[in-house]
């Protein structure tokens, strides 16, 4: 299934009731023929109604299809990504990405 | 004709690449080295529930109700008073009329456990036994123990009918030989020199162990087709059977390659898988070692074609694993670096031990009740029936759950529930046959989880309540093995 | 033969501290607060109350057990009252008992007050729970929590409905978006700030598969009620709000231990507002309701309620997300407060507090917030895991 991906600004607070996260990074990794468009955050889970937690994590929306080519009505750029269904290809991609970064989650779109 | 009726074993579903042990800690002492991987128990695994697992393995197909006695061998107890084979007793759910020991203190422990109920029913003074077997060894950070040390469990049922390898003799030697030791409130071992053990230690009293059986028996080792016996160190345990004059397809696989040293489980785990190889009229000898040595002699009965392949055994539980990739989540499952629950993880409210013995049962056991007006199985234990139209009051009668598989109903991997392996995963099992609770899971990744996958019912332990020495028993589902 | 509650008792003066990290407000400083609120609003004086309910779940940990705290903090003269509990309904229980103790015709007027202070445990979250669930359940009891809980529904609901993940996400993030956007416009609120689809879609995941962005947070906070006999309610105020429906379901243990629930909505909640339309005469709840308060612990929580409520067919909430029918300006605002998202969730408090939006909804003083011409609002309350719960569903008009 083909996402627009919205380029937010890095390093900003997403702050909600039960806590906050923070994306870090936005990261490109050369995947067979393709390229595959990943997220590097953390969040702490500070205020929850049922405990504390808070990870660090990836998040891939997918493989670029087309990178920052138009601009959202906020003016902010939007990349157009391909989301990764393939079961194999998700685990091949997790255990990459998993010696790759310190991170304890990776979730796809 | 007295012997082995049934066989059963476990081996945890973790297994740690001993390079990656290596590599955290082979810097301290580079001679640790050691090839292969190791069984790693999980977090809520110990001797108690391992030992519950394989004899949950020897128990299928045999009765229940006709088990007169339990014994139990580790050197690993949770508990230094309160005995491990009672709990594990509650757990298989058998009658409380039979005779149950702890067998401790040395690894040896657990041929004599097996002697000793051979004797018992050779004696008359039991009909079948029970035998199971378990250790959960730590080692030091770095240490050799920590390479080789491997997590498993054996059980072994001893009686006088449907026997699959009668015992022909035995022979066994006592000495105060103190090659490793652990006092009392150590967690680790010491340990005296290596060689002194291999040819003091291993050499001599296998070898007299076993040489003593063969005069006894009038047995050629010739006419043996697997012996089964214990060594710390691989190179050694080849030439132990070199010098007893033993072909290389004599000698039973140690497992010290893909297992580790599992102690006390060890030659009954060996003799297990010898078990699932051999034909009628093969001789098998099983050797221990610790502290002196058994030698036990088994012939292989026709009987032994009703048990083949009926049993996980060795063969199935090695190959049902999943690879443990980290050391520091294997020396945090042993609880041997403090780690930071937070607050909340460390409140653990207090067992009511009374509580505890009312439903001993339901809790150790996973037994339920099942109405017998609506034939509803329900859990826990109902005065009520929980069936909506039916109602009936104190119309129950006991209904076993752990030895019923389910499927998973639903589930989910939880972020915020403290846990030592997170994500907590946890879902409501509906059981084949009827009845639905939710319990904790185990043995899985919140990958592989998936809406109503086939699951079974894991012994374990659910929390330890250090302030007050408490170590709290519970089932968890987990996926069906093999 | 009993009629229920109907008509028999009137809602005269509220009120509700601002919910939040209080650190410097202890439980009485919020209770007064919220007390001195409700009786300027009704118009009474303290001695016009003649009995006290008293909600407090968790904070028996903060305050201590029984009705002292309240009838201390308030110096209530030795009058009758009654300390309540029933998990995260506990703030709806206190109302429950006030009313029914005017509709019984023991009383004239009665107090209701729940209150919450969370923030004092040295950690995030509510206490432990095994050790709230007795000394059986703590032994075979999962190391659950509540989102766990909930999302073990959100798990069936997606598979029950063939409802993607992705998909499940995004009307999800859209029932969270919804009271942001409510929150924004209340100074009551905790939490006061819009949020984008992309900005919950980033998020990680708590408890598969509900992610950050699905949860509440803890607050501390406290929220009253004033209630009369509604024949004398107009002597107080030309507005006063009648309660037309009270109604509580608890789990029996069916859910559970037998097969029969398919996990995809709320038991209790199907039938507690069954009983609470039919106690109000509602025949037809997406016509007759003009606005709801749910309790939207979690986004799954909420989508399933609309369902449980009879709002939407089974399996078609999403379809009523999308559209819009339960924003501000749509057909049945929900949670236009904010609701749990947006305040948080001080357990003994939160029950009252949705019924302080209704109240002031229903007298048409929501300010920026106001929904045009509301006659009937709607409280739902649960507490506990939708496997074994309890709900509680209250309906007042004017």
């Amino acid at each position: 299934m083909r996402r627009i991906y919205t380029h937010e600004e890095l390093n900003k607070e997403v702050r909600f009731i039960a806590g906050y996260y923070l994306l870090e990074e936005e990261k490109r990794l050369n995947y067979g023929e393709r390229e595959v468009l990943y997220l590097i955050g953390h969040a702490a889970i500070d205020n929850s109604c049922c405990g504390v937690g808070g990870c660090r994590y990836a998040l891939i929306p997918g493989y670029v299809v087309a990178w920052k080519n138009k601009t959202d009505e906020t003016g902010k750029p939007v990349s157009e990504v391909e989301t990764i269904v393939d079961e194999d290809s998700k685990t091949e991609l997790a255990g990459i990405l998993k010696e790759k970064e310190a991170i304890t989650q990776i979730e796809f779109w | 004709m007295v012997g082995i009726t049934s066989y059963g074993a476990y081996i945890p579903r973790y297994r740690i690449d001993r390079g990656r042990i290596y590599k955290a800690m082979g810097w301290l002492n580079p001679a640790t080295y050691m090839p292969g991987e190791k069984a790693v128990a999980n977090f809520d695994e110990d001797s108690v529930s391992m030992g519950v697992a394989a004899g949950i393995d020897c128990l299928t197909g045999m009765n229940r109700n006709e088990i007169d006695a339990l014994f139990f061998a580790t050197t690993t107890s949770p508990y230094k008073e309160r005995q491990s084979a009672g709990i594990i007793a509650t757990a298989f759910d058998l009658r409380p009329d039979i005779r149950t020991a702890d067998f401790t203190d040395s690894v040896k422990t657990g041929t004599t456990a097996l002697l000793s109920a051979y004797d018992a029913v050779k004696a008359g003074s039991a009909k079948n036994v029970i035998v199971c077997a378990a250790d959960c060894r730590v080692g030091k950070a770095g240490s050799s123990q920590e390479e080789i040390f491997g997590d498993g469990a054996a059980s072994i049922m001893i009686g006088d009918s449907g026997v699959i390898a009668s015992l022909e003799g035995s022979y066994s030697v006592s000495y105060d030989f103190v090659d490793h030791w652990r006092a009392d409130g150590e967690i680790f071992d010491h340990q005296w020199e290596d060689r002194f053990i291999r040819d003091i230690g291993y050499s001599s009293f296998i070898i007299e162990a076993i040489s003593g059986l063969a005069k006894k028996c009038k047995l050629d080792v010739k006419d043996i087709a697997k012996v089964a016996y214990p060594c710390l160190y691989a190179g050694d345990h080849g030439s132990i059977g070199k010098k007893l004059g033993l072909a290389p397809a004599q000698v039973q696989d140690p497992m010290l390659n893909n297992v580790g040293y599992t102690g006390t489980a060890n030659p009954l785990m060996l003799l297990v898988g010898a078990l699932e190889d051999a034909k009628a009229g093969d001789n098998i000898v099983v050797v221990s070692f610790g502290n002196g040595s058994d030698a036990l002699l088994f012939k292989v009965t026709d009987e032994i074609e009703r048990v083949k392949g009926n049993r996980r055994g060795i063969k199935k539980h090695l190959a049902a694993k999943r690879e443990l990739t980290s050391y520091e989540k294997m020396i945090s499952f042993r609880n041997l670096i403090p780690v930071e629950k937070g607050i909340r993880g460390e409140m653990i409210p207090p067992t009511a031990l009374s509580e505890l013995w009312r439903s001993r049962r339901q809790v150790l056991g996973l037994c339920g009740s099942k109405c017998k007006v609506c034939g509803t199985p329900q859990y826990p234990v109902q005065k009520i029936c929980v069936k909506p139209d039916c109602g009936a009051v104190d119309q129950m009668e006991d209904y076993l759950f752990a030895d019923k598989r389910g499927h998973l109903f639903t589930y989910t991997g939880d972020m915020l529930a403290f846990s030592i392996n997170p994500p907590a995963i946890y879902g409501i099992v509906d059981f084949e046959g009827g009845g639905r609770y939710w319990f904790d899971m185990t043995d899985v990744d919140q990958e592989s989880v998936k809406v109503d996958m086939p699951v079974e019912m894991s012994f374990r332990k659910k929390y330890i309540d250090a302030k007050s020495g408490i170590h709290g028993y519970f089932w968890k589902a987990i996926p069906v093995i093999g | 033969m009993a009629d229920g509650i109907k008509d028999k008792v009137a809602i005269i003066g509220m009120g509700c501290t601002k919910f939040g990290e209080r650190w410097e407000m202890g439980s009485e400083d919020l209770m007064v607060e919220a007390f001195q609120e409700a009786i300027q609003d009704a118009g009474i004086e303290k001695k016009d109350i003649q009995a006290a309910w008293f909600g407090s779940c968790f904070d028996d940990v903060n305050v201590g057990k029984a009705a002292t705290p309240l009838s201390l903090a308030l110096k209530l003269p030795f009058l009758p009252v009654t300390r309540v509990e029933n998990f995260c309904a506990t703030g709806s229980e206190a109302l429950r008992g006030a009313a029914y103790a005017v509709a019984s015709g023991a009383y004239d007027i009665c107090l209701a007050l729940g209150v919450e202070k969370l923030k004092d445990t040295g950690y995030g979250g509510l206490p432990e729970m095994s050790s709230a669930m007795g000394t059986k359940n703590r032994l075979i009891f999962p190391g659950i929590t509540a989102p766990g809980g909930f999302a073990m529904m959100a798990t069936r609901y997606f598979a029950k409905y063939g409802i993607s993940p992705e998909e499940g996400k995004k009307i999800l993030a859209k029932v969270s978006i919804k009271s942001h956007k409510n929150g924004v416009k209340n100074p009551k609120a905790h939490l006061r700030r819009e949020i984008t689809e992309e900005q919950v879609l980033k998020a990680p995941m708590i408890a598969w598969p509900l992610g950050l962005f699905d949860c509440c947070g803890v607050s501390d906070g406290a929220a009253a009620a004033i209630v009369c006999r509604a024949d004398m309610a107009k002597s107080f105020r030309p507005d006063p709000v009648r309660i037309k429906a009270m109604q509580i379901a608890i789990s029996s243990g069916e859910e559970m231990m037998y097969t029969d629930w398919d996990g995809t909505y709320v038991e209790t909640a199907t039938r507690c507002a069954a009983r609470a339309y039919k106690e109000s005469g509602i025949k037809n709840p997406r016509e007759e309701i003009s606005m709801m308060e749910v309790h939207d612990c979690f986004s799954i929580t909420e989508l399933v309620t609309y369902e449980d409520l009879q709002i939407s067919p089974r399996g078609k909430a999403g379809d009523d997300v999308r559209d819009g029918f339960f924003d501000l300006d749509g057909k049945i605002p929900c949670q236009p407060d904010g609701g749990l998202k947006c305040f948080g969730h001080p357990i003994g408090a939160t029950g009252l507090r949705m019924m302080y939006e209704v109240y002031k909804q229903l007298q048409g003083k929501a300010g920026e917030r106001q929904i045009k011409d509301p006659k009937m609002g709607l409280t739902h309350n649960m507490g506990g895991f939708p496997a074994m719960n309890l709900i509680s569903v209250s309906i007042a008009g004017l």
